[in-house]
Parts: structure tokens; sequence; C-alpha cells
């Protein structure tokens, strides 16, 4: 061991003098790590729940049929009973959870939680519960990230990125579909397109799929038939699936949560009872209607292959959104995004076979409202709108599927928004005590740009031809405290009231400021940059020239610190708001 | 008490694990942080995992397999038994199981077939001829889908893959068969160019099976490949010379191309394995097209010219029979037949008229002229008769030919 820990030494100590990797470098590295960690452990994860899915609800023995009404009861009450007196922290939703990493605990996400939501999800989505593994692999992909994070000692900044990585590699494991995992996560954890981290997640959600692969085989989870539009006028059925989609996600959402915030309230002794209740239900239900028992993917897959009549789809439909709903509430172990995904798939089905029978033009086939309903319930319940057409893109690598999805998707948010403003998530998260940012949120927060506070007129630009004595005149009649000089054409510097005063008092009150200043350099900003950066530069300079992004020898206006101020409705003392108004940003 | 937490580097206190440590600002980069033995760990887990993980989903797959077969077995029981629906049910249990076996997603579809539902065997059909183009029978079972549902282009490009396709088992006559298929789907659907190629085709191959070069002879009869046709019957007639349907069908294809003698012999031959009112009628019509031919070989020029006359005088009379299609009789005035047509009908009328006649070549080539000017008139300015002079008419046809 002893020569093996010497090179060893070597090696880490080559890479300190002279290093091979920079930073960031290794970052990427560790992400790919990360990535067939998650992958190997998601693999595991999905094998377990199809092992004791078959030694259940699918099991050889005919004795074990009659058992199918309790195995989501027990399978309901182990995994609850588990999350609530064993691993506490693989209660609630993977995302809020993973969000929660990110936003609040500096990315640490204990590792019992990984072991937890592995160990609780397969006994509950493997014994029929109507939940799916997707939302689980998301936590446990960032409790893996986080704990090579803190293995590997990352920094603060470092930490708080690598959840969404791990989370990526973990959906994108579980799901089959690198690029629909990447904007999953940018849409739903990191909740803002942030070009630093995507490198990153790509990179940890790729090497995860290849991993499952490479084991669970090249199939993706739905085996999608050849699509075609068959005319331009079934866009309003799809239209129609758009906001039938909406109406529903609004109305799970509404109840679902509304549901579980009643069931939050009971008390623990006896709320551990509830999620065998619903099995139950689940189990009774899938006497009649075994196609709702589990995640569903093979269901979906019959969908899409014809096999159901629209309005068996339909009956399909509304059982999982009961079933899914309830088990939600009462906090079954489980995700949501398959069960949303079998409902607007049912629900597309239906609405489309019942074009075939009214809509007097040209129709697809019942695959093709399948395919398009995928993505428009779990568009409406996580306000995912990128995701959710990309998911259905990535599962039919279909060029002509893109617009149907497109109009079907884009309903269904504005339909869902409509009537219930806020996701699924943030319900759920507001009810734990938790309030996340969302990228709703932030798309309604817009930030502000130097164009927004900058003062357009040329009031604090002198040219250095002009005597001191004038330029600390002008300082007084417009109220400043620093000067923009014109050096040359394009080139400017600055001057403070204090160095003309100084300047006169020695004597040179009728030089030119060229001739008796020293002019100080100041660096320029554009109006298209956000006030963050400006700033900065107003931490060093009193005022700061903005220029022209395409002839930056033009000067557009200039900005202080007080500009800014006034632009977000800050009144320096000696302006008050009664005198000029300051502009306010919409 | 609360637990404590320090940080790894510095060993100071810190808020909670992970934080950043307020002392030393946890600026260790990632390889500085990382000692050899983490790494080493972090990797010889890494292989620890991989390697459970790879037993484990071998087992998985094992037993999916295995459950997998179970059903299949029980699958293709019921399908022996024509329990068509517990057929279904069974073989998409087997693809639970092996979601990517193709042999039981095509044994449901055959299934699927069976049991009438045709949109959802098309959707696996083609799933799996996303996953493999060239399959012969995924080909061959779309092709039949397409064509049951009149669409008929994709069925045709569906067959000619099947047809050149892969094929595990199928013998160059289920290949031929198969485009056997494609001919009488383009037989139906009135697509006689891609039939008359198809046949070609096939007859360019020249199938062993002498059940399918019957067929295809007969197809080649029925499409107007006469020429083909006849060499394909003659050619099975060596080894089955008493075959009545190789008779007829030879005899057919001699009489279109005009050999009416050899047509009457088949069509004798075939009589005498079976008797038929409709053969022996086509014998007799042999008979009398060979008795009104001025060109048969072995007859006198006497004969020759006689038989000339003849056909003027038949050529007259389908003229004389006829009506323009205004209605009136050429027959008289004959108003309505450009000057030059006038002529030659007069000219006819003359040679029928003549009391002296001298059989020679020349006369015999000039009325054989002058009777198919005749015809040739009646035959784009007349309405068809209702009662053609069938022997008439084929003469005239052989004649200009």
């Amino acid at each position: 061991m002893r020569p093996l820990r010497d090179i060893l030494d070597k090696i880490v100590e080559f890479s300190r003098v002279s290093p091979v990797l920079d930073e960031p470098q290794r970052f990427l590295l560790l992400s790919i790590v990360i990535g067939i960690f998650s992958g190997l452990v998601v693999v595991c994860f999905h094998i377990s729940i199809e092992f004791l899915n078959w030694h259940t609800i699918h099991s050889l023995s005919q004795n074990s049929r009659y058992l199918l009404a309790a195995w989501p009861a027990l399978g309901g009450l182990v995994g609850y009973a588990v999350v609530q007196y064993v691993v506490p922290t693989a209660r609630g939703t993977g995302v809020n959870y993973t969000k929660t990493a990110v936003y609040a605990s500096d990315g640490y996400i204990p590792f019992r939680s990984v072991l937890g939501k592995f160990a609780t999800c397969t006994v509950s989505i493997g014994t029929g519960n109507p939940m799916g593994p997707e939302d689980p692999a998301l936590q446990m992909g960032a409790g893996i990230a986080s704990l090579l994070g803190r293995i590997f000692h990352l920094t603060r900044d470092h930490m708080r990125m690598i959840a969404p990585i791990g989370a990526a590699a973990g959906i994108g494991a579980a799901f089959n579909t690198p690029i629909t995992a990447v904007l999953f996560v940018m849409e739903e954890v990191v909740a803002a397109w942030n070009a630093g981290v995507l490198g990153s997640i790509v990179l940890s959600s790729v090497s995860a799929v290849v991993v499952s692969r490479w084991f669970l085989g090249d199939e993706p989870l739905y085996r999608v038939p050849e699509f075609e539009l068959a005319g331009y006028s079934e866009l309003l059925v799809y239209a129609a699936i758009g906001v039938a989609g909406g109406y529903l996600s609004a109305l799970f959402t509404r109840n679902a949560i509304r549901l579980r915030g009643r069931i939050l309230q009971i008390p623990d002794r006896r709320r551990v009872w509830l999620p065998a209740l619903a099995g139950l239900a689940v189990g009774l239900v899938g006497f009649v209607v075994p196609e709702t028992l589990g995640a569903g993917y093979g269901v979906i897959d019959g969908a899409l292959h014809d096999r159901f009549p629209w309005d068996m789809l339909l009956v399909f439909g509304v059982v999982k959104l009961v079933t899914m709903a309830l088990c939600f509430s009462c906090g079954t172990p489980g995700g949501l995004l398959a069960p949303s995904l079998f409902v607007g798939a049912a629900l597309g089905g239906g609405v489309g076979g019942l074009a075939h029978l009214v809509w007097p033009f040209a129709t697809s086939s019942t695959g093709a409202y399948v395919l398009v309903g995928i993505g428009t319930f779990f568009a409406g319940i996580f306000r995912a709108p990128m995701t959710s057409v990309f998911m259905v893109f990535e599962l039919s690598a279909s060029y002509e599927i893109i617009l149907p999805v497109m109009v079907a998707n884009t309903i269904g948010i504005l339909v869902s928004r409509r009537l219930q403003r806020e996701s699924v998530f943030q319900l759920a998260g507001y009810q734990d005590g938790m309030d996340l940012p969302s990228v709703d949120e932030r798309r309604e927060t817009p930030l502000m740009q130097v164009e927004d506070a900058m003062r357009r007129d040329q009031n604090r630009v002198v040219s250095n031809e002009l005597s001191i004595r004038r330029a600390l005149d002008l300082t007084d009649a417009i109220g400043e405290h620093a000067l923009i000089v014109e050096i040359r054409q394009g080139q400017w510097g600055w001057t403070s009231r204090r160095d003309l005063e100084r300047a006169i008092k020695e004597g040179r009150g009728e030089y030119t400021i060229r001739e008796g200043l020293r002019i100080r350099p100041v660096t320029r900003t554009h109006p298209d940059l956000p006030i963050d950066q400006a700033l900065r530069h107003l931490a060093v300079y009193p005022l700061l020239p903005v220029a022209s992004r395409v002839n930056p020898s033009v000067m557009l206006g200039t900005l202080t610190l007080e500009d800014v101020h006034k632009s977000y409705g800050i009144y320096h003392p000696d302006h008050p708001p009664g005198g000029r108004r300051a502009r306010r940003h919409p | 008490m609360a637990q404590r937490y320090t940080c790894r580097i510095c060993r100071n206190e810190v808020p909670h694990l992970g934080a950043e440590c307020p002392y030393c600002r946890g600026r260790a980069s990632i390889a500085e942080g990382a000692s050899p033995r983490i790494l080493v760990t972090v990797f010889a887990v890494m292989a620890v995992i991989f390697v459970l993980t790879w037993y484990y989903a071998r087992s998985f797959k094992a037993e999916g397999e295995e459950r997998g077969r179970l059903y299949f077995e029980a699958a293709q029981s019921e399908m022996a038994t024509e329990h068509y629906d517990e057929a279904i049910s069974r073989y998409r249990d087997a693809l639970l199981y092996s979601r990517d076996n193709p042999t039981y997603r095509l044994e449901l579809s055959r299934a699927l077939i069976a049991s009438g539902r045709y949109t959802e065997t098309e959707r696996h059909l083609s799933g799996l001829r996303s996953v493999d183009p060239t399959s012969g029978i995924v080909n061959l079972l779309l092709a039949r889908l397409s064509a049951r549902e009149d669409r008929i282009d994709e069925a045709v490009s569906y067959y000619r893959t099947a047809f050149h396709g892969r094929w595990d088992d199928a013998t160059e006559d289920a290949r031929i068969d198969m485009r056997l298929e494609l001919v009488d789907l383009l037989e139906s659907s009135g697509r006689d160019q891609q039939l008359t190629a198809e046949l070609l085709d096939l007859a360019e191959i020249a199938p062993s099976n002498a059940a399918i070069r019957t067929r295809l002879a007969v197809l080649l009869l029925r499409q107007g490949l006469y020429d083909r046709a006849s060499s394909l019957f003659r050619s099975l007639l060596v080894s089955d010379p008493r075959n009545r349907q190789l008779l007829l069908g030879r005899a057919d294809a001699e009489f279109e191309l005009g050999n009416y003698l050899t047509a009457r012999t088949h069509y004798n031959r075939a009589q005498l394995a079976r008797q038929d009112d409709e053969t022996a009628e086509r014998a007799e019509l042999c008979t009398r097209i060979i008795a009104l031919d001025p060109t048969r070989r072995g007859i006198t020029l006497d004969e020759r010219f006689r038989r000339s006359l003849v056909l003027i005088d038949r050529a007259m009379d389908g003229l004389s029979s006829c009506r323009n299609p205004l209605g009136h009789s050429f027959v008289g005035p004959l108003p309505v037949l450009p000057p030059e047509q006038v002529d030659t009908v007069s000219a006819a009328e003359s040679v029928l008229e003549a009391t002296r006649r001298r059989a020679s070549a020349a006369a015999v080539e000039s009325n054989i002229q002058l009777a198919e000017q005749i015809w040739s008139i009646a035959a784009t300015s007349c309405e068809p008769t209702d009662v053609p002079d069938v022997p008439f008419w084929r003469v005239m046809a052989k004649l200009s030919r």
C-alpha cells in the first residue's frame, strides 16, 4: 500500500504545482462522476421497483392475485411509516427538497434521505401505488451529488450548484431522456436559466443516461409510433386537448393541495394510516381497472399503439387522476411525473378519439393525440413549458410533433395558470413551510438595466478645453459633485468638485481642465448592462459615461449612484420626491 | 444538545455540515480538498457499485426473460387453439417482461391481425420496422395491412421491401408468393403499368415451382403479355403435356398472338382431356379464321385470291351494316364520307362486280390492301356492331399487324 500511496501523493502534488485542469474543469469532471454514481443508483432503484412489482402485482402465482388490493395498501403503509419514523428527511417532493438545498442549505442533502427515498419509494411504487420514480430519482441524484461535494470539500458556491447537477443525473437516468432532464432541472429546480451551471448539468445528465442505457438497454420508456399531422385544421383538436389538460391540471392542483392541507392537520399518529387507506382504494380500483396501478408506462405505451378505445382511455385518466391525488395528498412516497404523463396521455387519447367521431376534417391516429396529451397535463401541473415540449419531442424524435405540442402545451399552461396561479410544487412547498423561488416568479421580476436609470442629457459632460472656473460654476449650477471630461472623441475621464476647488485655490482657475488638472480615468458602461454591474463600477467612480454598443465613441448619457437610487424609488435627501420625479421601473 | 460540526480542512466550528467555513472560507479546491485516500475510496466505491449493479441487472434481465418466455409459451398455446384474445393478453404479459423482444411483438401483431385489431397491429409493426427496416415478415404484414386499407402505394413499397428484405426461413417460392400477392393487389387496383412491370420482372426470375409458374403464366396471359405467357405455358407443357389448364392457356395465348393453327391444336388437345362447349367453340372459331386467312401457308394462289375477295366482300358487308354516328346509313349516296374514302368504296365495288377475275400475287396483295382500307374506314367511322364478324376481324387484325 505504501508505494501506491506515494504515487498518489506525487500525482496530487503534481496537480497542485502544475495543474493540468483548472477549477472549472475539475468541477466538470466531478459532474461526470456524479452522473455515473446517480445512474448506477437509479438503475438499482428501477430494478428494485420492477422486481417488487413482478412479485406483487404481476405475480405468476394465481393466489397472489387475490392480494391485489392489499399490496398498494401495505406498500403505502410501510413506505409512509419508514418516512415518518426512520427517515423524515425523505418526506415531501424531491423537487422541493432539492430546491431547498440550493436556496436554503448551501447544497446540503443528508445521504440518509437518499437511502430513505430509495427504500420507501421502491416499496410504495413497486406495490402498485400510482406514483412515479422520477421525482425520487431526482432527489437521490441530488443527495449523491451533495455527498460527493462534501467528500471533495467544495466551496459554498460549488456546493449550491452541485444539487441540481445530481438532480439532472437522477431524473435523466430515470426517464432516459437527457435533454428533458436538463430542462426540467433548469425550470423546476434552479428556477432560472443559469449558464454557469448548464454545462455541468448536461454532463451529469448525459453520463447518467449512458450508465442507465448500459444496464437497462436503449429502449425508450415508450415506443412512439410514427406521427403525422393530418391537416392544419386538426390543430383545433390539439388546442382542445390543451384546454382540457390545462383545466384538469388546475383542478388537480387545487383539490390535491386542498386535501393535502387538511390531511397535514391530522395528528401524525393517525396520519400514518392514511397512505394505507389510499393504497386500499387504489387496490380495489385496480381490481376493475388494473391499468391504473403503478407508474403506468405500459399503459401509455399501449395507448400510443391504439390499444385502447377512447372511452376507456378517459376512464383510465379519471381514475388515475383521483388515485394520484389521493396518494399524493396522503403522503404516499413517490413522484407525480409519471402519473401526470399517464393522465395527460389518457386525456389526449380520449379527446382525440372523440374528435374521430365528431370532427368533420381529417384526424390523426389516437396515438398522435396520446403523444400530444402527454405534455399538456404535465405542463399544466408543473408549469414547465420548455420541458413539456422537449420531452415529447425527445420521446417521439419527430419534428412534425413540435407544432401540435407547442399549441396544446401553451394553451394548457395558460388555462391552468388562469385557474390556478401557482404550480403544485410551489403550493406543496408553502404547506411545508417553504417559500421557494419559481421560474414564473423570476420571470415576473425583470432585472433593472443601466438604460432604466441613466440620464440621457450631456449636462454632466464638459470638454477638457473648458476653464476650471467655469467647470466649477457648472457643478454648482447642476448640483453635482463630479463631471465627465471629454479628453478626445470617445475618450473620457472624470474630475471632482474638490479637485476643481483645489485648482482654483492654487491659482489655476483660468487654466483649461487639460492644462490645470490631472484627469482621472473612468470606465464606461452600456445601456443594456444590468444595474448590478454598473453598481460595481460606481463603487470606484462617482459617475459613469454610458456609451453606445454600436459606436462606443458616442456617449448616450451618464449614470450616478443617485440616478440608480431614483430608478428604484429611493430618494436622496437633497432631492425629495416633491421635486423632479424619479423614473420608476414598471 | 445540538450537534456540532467542524470544518474538515481547518477543524474550526461551522454552522452545519457542508456549510462554508467562516475561518478558512472553504477556499480549498476540489483536488486540494480531496486526499489520495478519498479519491481512491470514491473510485473503489464506484467500481463496487458498478459490479453490484451489473449483477443485479443481469439477474433482473434473466428473470424478466424467463417470465417473458413462460407467458410467450402460454400465448403460443392459446394461438394454436385460436383463442386470440387470451393469446393477445399473454403476449402482452410477455412483452411486459421483455419489452425489446421483437419475436414477442411480432407474434402479438399476428394475434392482433387474427382478432381483427388492425390499427394497433400497424402501430406495433411500425415500431418493429423502425428497429429493423429490412425485416421481410414485418414489411409483408405491413403491406397486407396497407392493402387492406387501400393504401396501395404504401403497400407496394412494403411488398417490395419484404421481397428484398431479410428472412430467416423464407424459401424462394415464399418470396415469389409475396410478389404474386403484390401482383394480385396491382391487378385488383387497376395499376396496369406497375402490374406489367412486376409480371415481367417475375418472369425473368423463372421460378422453379410448377404451380407458381402456372399462376404466373395465367397472370401474364390475363395482362396481355401473350408472348411470355405462351412461352411459359410451352415450357410447363413439356413436363405435363396433358394438363388441360396449361393446354387452354397455351391455346389462348397463341390465339391472341394470331397463331390460330397452334391455338386450334391445343384447344383440340384440351378437348381430349375433357369435353367443353366453350373450348369447342374456340376451336371452331380458329377453324373459321384459318379458313378465311389468305396469307396462310400451303394454300394455292387461286384459293388465296378467292379468300382476298371474300375479305373485300365481308369488309363491304361490315360497312353497309354499320351506321355512322349521325344515325344515317353510309350505303347509297354516302353523304358523310370524304371523297378519297368514297373512291376506295367504289374501287371495292368494282372489284367485286368484275366478271373477269385473274388470280395473281399482285391482285391478292391489292385485294388485301383494299379490304384493309375498307375495314379501317368501318373501324374509324362506324359504331361497333352488336354481332361482330369475329373471324373476319381477327384475320384483318392479323393482316394489319
